[in-house]
């Protein structure tokens, strides 16, 4: 073969043709016939498309199927890999007698079963979001028939609208029930919106044996539930995720990551001020979020409560020795969320913050060897986070990395100071041992609302806490309101 | 500024291009070679990228350098689904289109997540709101169906439109 025909294959006929044109004093140059064609969008590698195609929504998906022959099967990946089935009335109670699934999703489960054999496998995730007053017979025969119809769903997210009607994990059971291979292939479970009774959730636990992540809300349960129902089982699973995002008894959370003691990474976790956590048969934990719950009644939420101050003293204490209890921390995550937040007075979580987050730190191990990274997502009063700040004792081996503020009064609040720049004397000021949570004095902390405040905290000194040259920093004045703030800060 | 805080990088039509470390080190691949070779004075090859790309790449990445590292939880599905860029981003990614999809394959290849993510989010908003026939025109697409396998496509795939 001459180096032409060769060429010919490469660059097809009409570029070697056009090679003649050349006027015959130019050197014969490969590289000029060879020249990289015009990069296309047609052109560019499947997984480049595949990213471009993941930030558009459904209707553009509909639309970029249809371009061509190659755009169609990335386009179907990404319109049946997740399901969203909604019903009527965007998850509102639907009329007596109407159809349970509002239009797209009848027509969605209808392509679905005409296409079973090409567009049912496709699919990998279930988004549902529960009808409210629909018997639960009938939710979990539609849950029933997708999950044998798309064998591929592996992650299942039931959205709200039980309403306190325990529909969500009764219909979901049943649904198991009906096609057992659903919860053999259950790898994630997100059903944190659901409610249901303890046992029924224990039991579907007990079915889904290759769960690796379960986001779940309440689950109050008890020592009956376990010898009534699941006859003293536990489940298999070995969770990875799992995070609880309202209360849970110690016994759900035991039971809940039973057999995940090697496994699990992540768990986000309610903190109440009636028991600490165990997370020392973790051994891979590395990332733990915990956040405030009280169960205690009446609520001591107001400071000026006779119980608030012992109530947060508890709280402390549990938060500093579930935190002491995980091996090998990396990162810690603290936020607030409020299961009573209705009852509660206004201000009364910005009031709870400034003592949980303060005196919560105080407790914390000052040399807690491993973690690299801290962040506390807060409702708070910037006081109460140039308080933090400011502290070396447990800020000094971190660096602020991202903080970001939401002014929830309207006023934008003043920077956060910058502690990048610290000198490094004070990183070698030796930590001094801290009282071990001296009752917070937090009777004298009553004006935190929602609104602008006049703290005495401005005026009064810190209790029992060592100086350090950085807590002379100075304090914003006026006070600026309570913000939404988020601090992230990494091991220097 | 010393040498060992500078970096040179050869481009594929040979061109070098002289920058500090925690710029060349937005590139996931340039900081893990530079990991791995230590410290020299060698010029870092890049056959896949030519000079005009890498120049406009470098200039992203001067302008990004001191950006934290995103987290695991930003790059997960539902936060892709959000094609907002900063105006620096637009006004920087306000290239042609070839020059656009150029820079999206150096920062697939550099390892630049956060650039590819601008460029990607780009492309998307291109396409988003138009009819399939206007995108065509745009990317120069060729419509190899039939009227029937159109129709029966549209719709096998209505339920979409309303979503």
């Amino acid at each position: 073969m001459s180096g032409d025909d060769g060429l010919r294959d490469v660059v097809g006929k009409s570029s070697v043709e056009r090679k003649v044109h050349f006027p015959p004093t130019t050197p014969y140059t490969p590289l000029l016939l060879l020249a990289a064609p015009k990069t296309t969008l047609s052109s560019l590698p499947t997984e480049i498309l595949d990213l471009v195609l993941s930030h558009l929504p459904l209707p553009s998906l509909a639309v970029c199927a249809l371009l061509s022959r190659s755009f169609l099967p990335l386009a179907r990946q990404h319109l049946y890999r997740l399901l969203p089935l909604r019903n009527q009335r965007n998850g509102q109670a639907c009329p007596t007698g109407a159809s349970t699934l509002d239009e797209p999703s009848t027509a969605l489960i209808s392509t679905l079963e005409a296409h079973r054999d090409t567009l049912a496998p496709l699919a990998q995730r279930l988004d549902f979001d529960l009808l409210s007053h629909l018997p639960a017979e009938e939710v979990a025969t539609i849950l029933s028939r997708i999950f044998a119809l798309c064998t591929g769903i592996n992650d299942v997210r039931l959205g709200a609208g039980s309403h306190g009607h325990g529909m969500g994990y009764r219909c979901l059971l049943r649904a198991l029930t009906l096609h057992p291979p659903a919860a053999e292939r259950l790898r994630v479970l997100n059903i944190e919106e659901c409610a249901g009774a303890a046992h029924t959730l224990a039991l579907v636990l007990l079915k889904a044996r290759e769960l690796k992540e379960l986001r779940i809300g309440q689950f109050l349960l008890e020592d009956e539930d376990l010898e009534v129902f699941c006859s003293g089982q536990k489940p298999d699973c070995q969770l990875e995720v799992f995070t609880a995002k309202q209360r849970i008894t110690p016994l759900a959370f035991d039971f809940c990551t039973a057999a995940s003691g090697a496994t699990l990474r992540t768990a986000d976790l309610p903190i109440c001020e009636k028991t600490a956590l165990d997370l020392s048969p973790f051994s891979s934990l590395t990332s733990v979020t915990l956040f405030v719950f009280l169960s205690a009644a009446p609520t001591p939420f107001s400071p000026s409560h006779p119980s608030f101050a012992p109530t947060m003293s508890r709280l402390n204490r549990n938060f500093a020795s579930t935190i002491a209890s995980v091996p090998y921390l990396q990162r810690l995550t603290l936020k607030g969320l409020w299961d009573c937040a209705i009852t509660a007075p206004p201000g009364a979580s910005a009031a709870v913050d400034l003592v949980r987050h303060a005196e919560l730190l105080e407790a914390l191990p000052n040399e807690r060897g491993g973690l690299e990274e801290l962040v506390v997502k807060s409702e708070l009063n910037s006081i109460a986070l140039t308080r933090w700040l400011a502290n070396d004792v447990w800020w000094g081996a971190y660096t602020v990395e991202k903080a970001e503020r939401t002014s929830i009064g309207g006023e934008v609040p003043e920077d956060i100071p910058d502690r990048t720049p610290s000198p490094p004397f004070l990183r070698r000021l030796p930590c001094p041992d801290i009282p071990p949570s001296s009752p917070p004095s937090v009777a004298s902390i009553t004006p935190f609302t929602a609104s602008p405040v006049s703290s005495p905290i401005a005026q009064t000194p810190l209790p029992s806490r060592p100086s350090t040259p950085l807590e002379t920093v100075s304090l914003p004045s006026p006070l600026p309101p309570v913000s939404s703030s988020t601090v992230s800060l990494r091991r220097l | 500024m010393s040498s060992n805080q500078c970096v040179t990088l050869q481009t594929s039509d040979d061109e070098q291009f002289k920058v500090d470390r925690d710029v060349a080190n937005r590139s996931v691949l340039i900081r893990n070679m530079l990991e791995d070779v230590g410290e020299s004075e060698q010029a870092i090859p890049l056959p896949n990228v030519s000079a005009n790309v890498l120049k406009k790449v470098l200039e992203w990445c001067e302008h990004h350098k001191k950006d934290p590292e995103p987290l695991a939880e930003d790059l997960d599905d539902n936060r892709r689904k959000t094609t907002e860029i900063s105006d620096w981003d637009a006004k920087f990614i306000q290239v042609d289109q070839e020059m656009l999809f150029e820079i999206i394959l150096a920062a697939n290849y550099l390892d630049i997540k956060p650039l590819l993510d601008v460029g990607c989010k780009t492309v998307a908003n291109m396409i988003k709101g138009k009819q399939p026939e206007e995108i065509r025109k745009l990317f120069n697409i060729v419509n190899d169906f039939t009227p029937e396998e159109e129709a029966q496509i549209k719709k096998e795939n209505e339920w979409a439109e309303d979503r």
